[in-house]
């Protein structure tokens, strides 16, 4: 209760983080207050598109909407994050059969989780996984708790996959050890493939057809992957994760799988590899790759500190032990400051202002032309119908709008511009920062600015001719 | 009993046919048609593949399968989703199905007329005279393997890569057969010493079908043999966990149904449309002339049409590409093309609906639409 109730007053403290594909949950959320159903036809992006995810959030947070208004769009991430702390806690103890680990473990799982903060479905898949784990290990009793969870999470988000190639993993770590595999870890490794195999293919069949494998990319341009599954170094990921978690992770992974043998362990070391492989892979974007791996390392640094607390207990500075944990401890608080300070809002209130005027000033209809990252914020803040947004699935045309769109924000000539907005009948382009070199010319009107946000209108007598 | 589930194999026609669509989907059937009538095609296609089944089953029988294993291994086979892509008038794999199966079960039974189907699948193509190679070394009979050998020389092999059902190729693998398939290889494992020769022989068989369509029909017996195997094995293991046994038996059977599911939507779905084939067939009401169609619908627009379709690649290409007049009339001209279709199902060919030769036809000086569809190009 202790370690549930600090957690949760942390997480709903600090600040939310915004991204733009929160937005998107916070349309559906709303979507299924109002009407009790999510909406699977799009009418507002890309000029009216097909929706294909989960809706297991956005039911889970509707539901809390209704009870607590919207304070549950806050309270339900946090809480979800605030049980991942828990399970951390749960977990760690288990592994090292030591109340004071646990502890640790949870407060140490803090900085990571207030980097999940956020509207999006991960916030419900991290709990799971761990549940997950925690009920693994004790399979023959729990078994139930574990299928509901192994259940629920297959039908949370495409991120759980992680979770099971992680399971994939601990298998095969087991196997190549020769550690006896009871045979209802087995059994559970069986169902579990086939079991997320099938959900997945139920779900995502459209998109598995249209896009094939290549679906993990997301039918993302060339550039925007770049951008999207951005590549990182060594350093920055484990300034990321935490710089101690990531020691000790790497420290446990040096003794296990080369000194001694632990099942236990390989299981949590499994999803650890499984989230590292996914990144390098970058076939996850990296924020979840990177909150799912450092989770996940947290019981690996509290079985570290467990062993480091035993081994000042044998040495000359046995009086000192207890200092020592406090010590690391100090230290974990400050380079775990490090990413908290990082941390910064993918948007400005200069954004929403500018926004909020489409809304009020603009007609139904008008269609905004804006950067990607910012669709989501028009359909969901300026309710207009925009050109694309960071959701390339199952659009045929995805690269030609993207190019199109990069175009407009660059180009020098008015032509092009006007061309371009015509070909999607846009009336206006929302600049967040920056300044459009056309802009000055006869067929653009500055409308509303804020900050460096600004809103340009298209005049309806400017028209390029078609071919 | 035991075989009227392979009586569904035709499913997807009879869905083409309640949908007011060609009774036949994808291509390569119209390809085969100038032998066969529709309906001939059909009833040989899946005439062939309820024979394989068969015979599938008998093979099983004679290497002493339990009967349940074995009706489990038909029904696996009858439920695999490139069944109704066969089904649906592939003829070539259909045949390749049934004299695999046929001289396998004539060289169980020692037969020397396993000659007879191994010489005729080896006239098939050169991956079916691979198979005929397999076969007779698997058996050890020198007959079958030298015919085989003389079906390599003669002809060519043609490379298809193959992806899976579930990802939008209604000729390839699904996943849960596959996995089954998989798990059936870990079942089988400990008679690898007894059986190394035909295990070899059904590995190199698996690898080759990732390139060869016609393997894969050799392929999609120990696919259907290998999963009974399998699960047979879970239902009859004991387990520690006895609620995960049943549901994991409900998952396979969910997974394996999904993968057949989907198939068949996909088979039923598939081009050519009912608007298309109506739009190609009633150009036989015109005169003589050539007609443009972007080029995966040459081979329809000929069947339902009746004329000949432009095909020279460069000069397609540039027709359906160009939005100049004057170039667009230049290949009309050096290839004597009368008419141009583009249908609703076509419009997909491009990526704007006023791109190249969808812009050009709209030019009245130079085309008439007597028809949705339809234009007619005008005498200068």
């Amino acid at each position: 209760m202790i370690v549930l109730t600090f957690a949760l007053a942390g997480l709903l403290i600090a600040p939310a983080v915004e991204t733009a594909e929160s937005y998107f949950h916070l349309r559906q959320i709303e979507s299924i207050s109002s009407t009790g159903l999510p909406f699977w036809h799009d009418t507002l992006a890309w000029g009216g598109r097909e929706l294909t995810f989960s809706p297991v959030f956005h039911y889970l947070v509707a539901g809390a909407h209704l009870l607590l208004g919207g304070w549950a769009l806050k309270a339900i991430p946090a809480a979800l994050l605030a049980a991942c702390s828990l399970l951390t806690y749960l977990i760690s103890r288990r592994l090292t059969n030591s109340e004071w680990a646990g502890m640790a473990a949870a407060i140490a799982s803090l900085p990571i989780l207030a980097q999940a903060n956020t509207l999006s479905p991960i916030t419900l898949a991290l709990p799971l996984m761990l549940a997950s784990t925690l009920f693994l290990l004790d399979i023959e009793t729990k078994t139930v708790p574990f299928l509901i969870c192994l259940g629920l999470l297959a039908f949370t988000h495409p991120t759980s996959l992680v979770w099971f190639f992680g399971l994939a993993i601990y298998l095969a770590l087991s196997i190549a050890e020769e550690i006896p595999l009871p045979k209802a870890e087995l059994e559970v490794g069986l169902f579990s493939l086939l079991f997320v195999l099938w959900a997945h293919l139920v779900l995502y069949k459209k998109l598995f057809v249209e896009h094939g494998l290549s679906v993990v990319w997301q039918n993302m341009p060339p550039q925007f992957i770049a951008q999207y599954f951005s590549e990182i170094t060594l350093f920055d990921a484990v300034i990321a994760v935490g710089v101690l978690p990531s020691i000790a992770a790497a420290y446990i992974f040096w003794k296990y799988l080369f000194r001694h043998k632990n099942k236990e362990l390989y299981m949590i070391m499994g999803v650890v590899a499984a989230a590292t492989l996914v990144i390098w892979w970058r076939i996850i974007p990296l924020s979840m790759g990177l909150v799912t791996a450092g989770i996940f390392m947290i019981p690996l640094f509290a079985h570290a500190l467990h062993q480091l607390y035993g081994y000042v207990l044998k040495t000359r500075a046995a009086n000192y032990a207890t200092m020592s944990i406090v010590a690391v401890m100090l230290v974990l608080a400050l380079t775990s400051a490090i990413p908290l300070s990082m941390m910064q809002t993918e948007f400005h209130e200069s954004d929403m202002q500018v926004l909020r005027w489409i809304q009020q000033m603009t007609p139904e209809n008008a269609i905004v032309a804006a950067p990607p990252r910012y669709g989501h914020l028009v359909t969901a803040i300026a309710k207009r119908p925009t050109v694309l947004d960071t959701n390339f699935l199952l659009q045929e045309d995805a690269i030609q709008r993207y190019n199109d769109i990069e175009r407009l924000m660059k180009t020098p000539f008015q032509i092009e511009a006007v061309s371009i907005m015509d070909r999607y009948n846009a009336e206006y382009i929302f600049v967040p920062e920056g300044h459009l070199a056309y802009e000055t010319e006869g067929c653009f009107r500055r409308e509303s600015s804020s900050g460096s946000a600004y809103v340009l209108y298209k005049r309806s007598s400017c028209r390029a001719r078609t071919r | 009993m035991r075989y009227l589930l392979l009586l569904a194999l035709p499913i997807v026609p009879l869905i083409r046919i309640l949908q007011d669509k060609p009774l036949l989907p994808l291509q390569a059937p119209y390809e085969a048609l100038s032998l066969l009538p529709p309906p001939v095609l059909l009833v040989a296609c899946s005439g062939s593949l309820i024979l394989a089944g068969i015979l599938f089953y008998e093979i099983l029988k004679l290497n002493k399968w339990s009967p349940e294993t074995a009706r489990l291994a038909l029904l696996l086979y009858a439920v695999n989703p490139v069944i109704l892509w066969a089904a649906s008038g592939q003829l070539q794999f259909s045949l390749t199905c049934m004299l695999f199966a046929l001289t396998w079960w004539m060289l169980q039974k020692n037969s020397n007329l396993h000659i007879l189907p191994a010489a005729c699948l080896a006239a098939l193509g050169w991956w079916q005279a691979l198979l005929a190679v397999g076969t007779g070394i698997a058996f050890k009979r020198w007959g079958a393997t030298l015919l085989g050998a003389a079906g390599l020389l003669v002809f060519r092999p043609e490379v298809r890569s193959v992806t899976l059902v579930e990802f939008g190729n209604p000729a390839g693998y699904s996943v849960f057969p596959a996995i089954l398939a998989i798990m059936g290889v870990i079942t089988v494992w400990k008679s690898k010493q007894k059986y190394y020769r035909i295990y070899l022989l059904s590995t190199l068989a698996i690898i080759g079908s990732i390139w060869a369509e016609a393997i894969r029909a050799a392929v999609l017996l120990v696919f259907s043999a290998l999963g009974a195997r399998a699960i047979a094995n879970v239902k009859n293991t004991k387990w520690e966990i006895k609620i995960l046994q049943s549901l994991t038996l409900l998952v396979i059977v969910c997974g394996v149904l999904f993968g057949w599911l989907t198939n068949a939507y996909q088979l039923a779905e598939a081009p050519p449309s009912a608007q298309t084939a109506e739009t190609l067939k009633s150009l036989r009401e015109y005169g003589d002339g050539k007609i443009v169609v972007p080029e995966k619908f040459i081979t329809w627009a000929q069947h339902f049409s009746g004329k000949q379709a432009l095909k020279n690649k460069t000069a397609l290409k540039t027709a359906l590409e160009s939005f100049s007049l004057d170039t667009t009339l230049g290949i009309i001209k050096q290839h004597r093309i009368k008419y141009v279709v583009i249908t609703e199902e076509m419009r997909h060919t491009w990526e704007r609906p006023d791109e190249g030769l969808q812009l050009v036809v709209k030019n009245n000086k130079t085309f008439n639409s007597p028809e949705p569809g339809i234009w007619v190009v005008k005498d200068a």
